[in-house]
This record gives C-alpha cells, sequence and structure tokens, in this order.
C-alpha cells in the first residue's frame, strides 16, 4: 500500500481528498501547515506528496524545496488554487513533478497520482539503494540502529552523525559543499555556523580513521566542503 | 468627472498659478534691486565726488589773493559756483593763508540721508528675495514630499490589490473545489449515509462561505461607488445586538466565550443591515484572531452611544493600525496566511460608520489584544 503525505489547509477539502484516496487504497497522512508537512516527512517514508502552496506557517514552495534536499525522487504534485502560467512553471522549478489547479477533476487527479505512482516505482527498481550496513575498511555503519563499529569498537552515533555519513556515504568520491551538508543535517530554520560541520568532521575522523591526522576516508576539499572516497583493492 | 481628478487638475491649477506669480515677482525683484544698486552707487559717487572737494587743490587755486580782493566776494562767487559747499577761514587775520573748503552741512546730511534710505530699501529687497527663494525651495521640497508619497500610496495599493488576489483566488476558488470534489464523491462512490451527510453538510457550509464572500464584494463595491441606500429609522439598538449575538454564536457555539456588556434600552437612528454587519464582521475579526472571551460593551450618555468589541487575541501593532481599515489591507503575507479572508472585512465596517456619520478606533486592549470602538453622536 503506497502512503501519501497530503498537505492542504482547507479542513472540507483535506477531508474530501483523503476519503477518496483512502477508498483509492491509499494510506494517507493529512497535515494541515508546512512545517507540520516537513516533520511528518522527516519521520515516516512516504511513496507521494500531495502539496497545496498557500499554507500557514511555510508556503509549499519552501515545503517542497525542503523536501528535495532529502529526496530528490519522491513525487510531488502540487494542488494550488494559483492558476497563472508563471505561478505554475515556479512550482514545477521548485521541485514539483506535477502541478493541478483548484478546481480539479477527482479523476484526473486519481489518474496523475497513480501515474506519478507507478513512474517511481520504476526509478526505485533501477535504484542502487544504501545498504543498510554499510562497509568501509575495517569499519561498519548501521543506519537503522545509528550504530557504528570504528577504530575503537563499537559507537553510538548521534542523529545528526549518521545524517551527515549518510550524506556524504550517498554523495561517494564527490565533494559535498558545507552549505549542503548544513542544508540537509540541521534543521531548516536554524543555521548553524559552517564551522559545526568542521568540528562533527574532526569527530567522524577520530570514530574511522586509524591516523586522523591522514584521513584515508573521509577528505576535505578546502574553501568548499567534504568527500568520502572508499579506496579500491587496499585489501589486506 | 471624479473626485481625485478634480483635485488633481486643481492643484495643477494652482501650482501653476503660483509659480507664474513667483517667477514674476522675483523678475521684478531682481530688476528693482539693480536698480537700487545702480543708485546707491550713483549716490555714493555723488558724495565722495563732494568729499573729494576736501582734498582737491583745484578749488584752491582759484582762492588767491589776486583773484578775490576780499572774503566777501570770494563768499558771492562761492555760492554761484559751488552752491553745495562753503568756505571757512581759519587763519582769521589774513584769511587767504588758511581755509577750508567742505561740503555744506545741509547737502552732506541730505546726501547721507538719501544714501541710508537707499541702503535700508536695498537690504529690504534683497531680504524680500532670499525669503523668496527659501519658501521656493521649501515648497519644491512639499512637491518632491507629496509625489513620493503619492507613489509610495499607490504602490502600496498595488500590494494590498496585489494580496488581495491572491486571496480572492484563494476565497473563491477552495470552496468550490471542495464543493465540487464532494459531488464528484457523492456521484463517483457508494457512501454510508453518515459518510452522505457530513458530506452534504461541509458542502452546504462551503457554500455558505462563498455566499458570505460575493455578499461583501458586492457590498464593498457599493459602498466604494455611493451606490448604497441606507434605510434610517429609529431601532432599539440594545435588543438588535442580542438578536445578533445570537444569531451569530449558536451555529459556532461561541455562546460561552461571549460576554455581554449591554445596557438596556438604547436607542439610535440607523440602518438595521448596517449595525448587523458592522457587529458581524467585527466579531469574525476577533473570534479569527484570539481564543479567549470576546467583550461586547453598549452603553450611552446624553451625549454619544458606544458600542465596542474587544478580545484578548494577539493584538495589532501601531504600524497596521493605521492601515487597517484600508481596502484589502491584511496583516502579515498573503502566501502563509493563517486565517481566512480578503482585506474587505473592516473597509465595509469604515464605510458603514461613515454612512452614520459616527467613528471608529481601534486601540489595544488589557491586558492585551485589540479593542474596536464605534461612538454614535446622539
Amino acid at each position: 500500500m503506497n502512503n501519501i503525505l497530503l498537505v492542504e489547509d482547507e479542513e472540507n477539502l483535506q477531508h474530501a481528498l483523503k476519503l477518496n484516496l483512502e477508498l483509492e487504497n491509499y494510506h494517507v497522512i493529512a497535515v494541515g501547515d508546512g512545517k507540520k508537512a516537513i516533520d511528518t516527512f522527516r519521520e515516516r517514508k512516504f511513496d507521494l506528496v500531495v502539496l497545496d502552496i498557500m499554507l500557514p506557517e511555510m508556503d509549499g514552495y519552501m515545503v517542497c524545496e525542503n523536501i528535495r534536499l532529502h529526496d530528490q525522487n519522491i513525487p510531488i504534485l502540487f494542488l494550488s488554487a494559483k492558476s497563472t502560467p508563471a505561478e505554475r512553471i515556479e512550482g514545477l522549478k521548485k521541485g514539483g513533478d506535477d502541478y493541478l489547479t483548484k478546481p480539479f477533476d477527482l479523476e484526473e487527479l486519481l489518474i496523475r497520482i497513480k501515474k506519478l505512482l507507478i513512474k517511481r516505482d520504476k526509478i526505485r527498481s533501477t535504484e542502487k539503494a544504501l545498504p543498510v550496513i554499510f562497509n568501509f575498511g575495517q569499519n561498519w555503519i548501521n543506519f537503522d540502529s545509528h550504530q557504528a563499529k570504528g577504530v575503537d569498537g563499537l559507537i553510538d552515533l548521534t542523529k545528526k552523525e549518521t545524517l551527515l555519513l549518510k550524506l556524504l556515504i550517498e554523495n561517494k568520491n564527490s565533494v559535498v559543499s558545507r552549505e549542503h551538508i548544513l542544508k540537509v543535517v540541521w534543521d531548516y530554520n536554524v543555521i548553524p555556523n559552517t564551522r559545526t560541520v568542521d568540528n562533527f568532521m574532526l569527530s567522524l575522523r577520530k570514530y574511522f580513521e586509524t591516523d586522523p591526522k591522514n584521513p584515508v576516508f573521509f577528505h576535505s576539499s578546502r574553501g568548499i566542503g567534504y568527500k568520502f572516497v572508499e579506496p579500491v583493492a587496499v585489501i589486506a | 468627472m471624479n473626485k481625485p481628478r478634480l483635485i488633481f487638475v486643481f492643484l495643477s491649477i494652482y501650482i501653476v498659478a503660483a509659480f507664474s506669480w513667483w517667477g514674476f515677482e522675483h523678475f521684478r525683484n531682481s530688476m528693482s534691486i539693480n536698480m537700487l544698486e545702480k543708485e546707491n552707487s550713483n549716490l555714493i559717487t555723488q558724495a565722495d565726488e563732494i568729499l573729494c572737494y576736501k582734498a582737491s587743490t583745484d578749488i584752491g587755486e582759484e582762492i588767491r589773493e589776486d583773484n578775490f580782493l576780499d572774503t566777501a566776494q570770494l563768499n558771492r562767487y562761492f555760492k554761484k559756483n559751488y552752491n553745495s559747499l562753503e568756505l571757512v577761514y581759519i587763519d582769521t587775520i589774513n584769511p587767504f593763508n588758511g581755509y577750508l573748503i567742505r561740503p555744506k552741512e545741509e547737502a552732506y546730511v541730505k546726501l547721507q540721508s538719501q544714501i541710508d534710505a537707499s541702503n535700508v530699501k536695498l537690504s529690504k529687497k534683497k531680504w524680500m528675495y532670499a525669503t523668496e527663494g527659501i519658501v521656493m525651495i521649501i515648497l519644491l521640497f512639499w512637491g518632491i514630499l507629496w509625489v513620493y508619497r503619492t507613489f509610495e500610496k499607490s504602490i502600496k495599493l498595488n500590494q494590498h490589490q496585489n494580496n488581495f488576489l491572491l486571496s480572492v483566488t484563494h476565497e473563491l476558488k477552495t470552496p468550490i473545489a471542495s464543493v465540487k470534489l464532494y459531488l464528484e464523491t457523492l456521484l463517483k462512490r457508494d457512501l454510508d449515509k453518515e459518510q452522505q451527510h457530513t458530506i452534504l453538510k461541509n458542502s452546504i457550509n462551503d457554500t455558505n462561505r462563498l455566499r458570505v464572500l460575493v455578499d461583501n464584494l458586492l457590498l464593498s463595491a457599493q459602498l466604494e461607488t455611493n451606490h448604497y441606500e441606507p434605510l434610517m429609522t429609529q431601532i432599539n439598538l440594545s435588543e438588535l445586538l442580542h438578536k445578533i449575538i445570537d444569531k451569530y454564536t449558536e451555529p459556532r457555539n461561541l455562546q460561552n466565550r461571549i460576554i455581554k456588556n449591554i445596557e438596556h434600552q438604547v436607542f439610535i437612528t440607523a440602518d438595521e443591515f448596517a449595525i448587523e454587519t458592522i457587529v458581524i464582521n467585527l466579531l469574525t475579526n476577533a473570534e479569527k484572531y484570539s481564543d479567549n472571551n470576546i467583550t461586547i460593551l453598549l452603553k450611552s450618555d446624553n451625549k454619544q452611544v458606544i458600542l465596542s468589541v474587544s478580545d484578548l487575541g494577539i493584538g495589532i501593532s501601531d504600524d497596521d493600525k493605521q492601515r487597517l481599515f484600508d481596502k484589502f489591507y491584511r496583516v502579515g503575507e498573503e502566501q502563509t496566511r493563517k486565517t481566512k479572508g480578503t482585506g474587505l472585512g473592516l473597509f465595509i465596517v469604515k464605510k458603514l460608520v461613515h454612512i452614520h456619520h459616527a467613528t471608529i478606533e481601534v486601540k489595544n486592549n488589557h491586558p492585551n489584544g485589540t479593542n474596536f470602538e464605534v461612538s454614535f453622536h446622539v
């Protein structure tokens, strides 16, 4: 059963949409404002997002941008009263996959959702997802249990450390900028100093590098950010 | 011709007239200053010339014993040829040895006074010239400020209008979308009685919301073009107020949030529909921006009747207070709005209050929140 996040602040519309989607055998979680949408999105796994634009707390464009930082592939369908071409273009630019204006046809909405989900499944089957347990060198990380084995044995990672590790490993061999790290790992409204990232990297090196001063896995790229490198064919 | 255009034409005529008058005066002034300066310099040369005689030996050459037999003859000669000068003999024994030629006292004084008068006139003119310049600069600055303000105002109105378009788009399309979706659902699905009932009830609420919006749009259009004709009758405001409040609170289950402090038997001459619209709009506002009690007060003395609605909500900043009654004005950003509305409610309230020659004021409520007070003159 596919999970759908429905973000709509109008009670009646939310009720009607939820009812119809549930009758189509989707599992729907409905929220009424932008911030809650992001929080809910972080807490659970969804297969599709139906997103209104004019929302309390944070508008739909921002919600969409934020979701895109965490998930490049989840289908996002904008459902808004804003109907000018400029507004629709804005929605698609911000990372929406489809845009439907209110008032809309129920059948059309249902078909579009179905198509987006089919496409999503196709992409998913070709995608190489990160394994739950990732091995590198003598170390391993379990992304689900937030545990790792490092140089000095077992470590309990914090949520942010896990997120940071995941981000770097997902982008293996390419540099991830400090700004991008901040956007993804830290909260969307609290932007700490970029030095914070450096401190986190220091502790990660301490965990996993035999010689933290000459890192093998976690390289820094001066003035830009960090990259994770997996050394090839050094099997002792 | 409409009112703003008329004002604009009058203002332009006034400005053109003022500028032409000022230009003409300024030109005349500068001419007269030139003239006065010339006159002044003439006078000064004249005076210098007279003083010059003092030092001049030209006349001294004429005054010699071989030319004149005695001082009487010399005096006559002087009177005839140099009327403005006089001779003073210093050496009384031999007058031709020691004498002084000087301007006559009165001539000197006369000239000096002429110079003084002309100086005063000149400085007066110069002052006038300077003050005119200053006035002109002030006028110019005032004009610039005025133009700037007008610009700012129109930009703001434009912004409000944009906000209005956004909110009206939202407010119009959302209930239509939800009713449409409900109807399509009823058509497509096989629902049980209870679900059907909820859907129909919600749909009716949505159409009501739509009706209120359309009513407000039409009413504000009527008020703006002065097409609203109030029906003034003697009404019992106390009774009417109770009725309106009950009508408003019952379907919303708000009865226990409303505190009524209503004086009995208060009569005024007013339009009943307008009063109802004012009260409902103020109540809607109070309900929208606060979760606590709403107090409705009615009191009267022999001068005025005061009707006030106060809430304990978030309150309104002073900046917003000034623009609150502007058409389309809403506090905050449209894009991330928590509350529904179009920015027409308080505009309508203000217009209806003015129809009654009454006044409306918005104040801070104690300890927090907002207080709207309407005063009708008896």
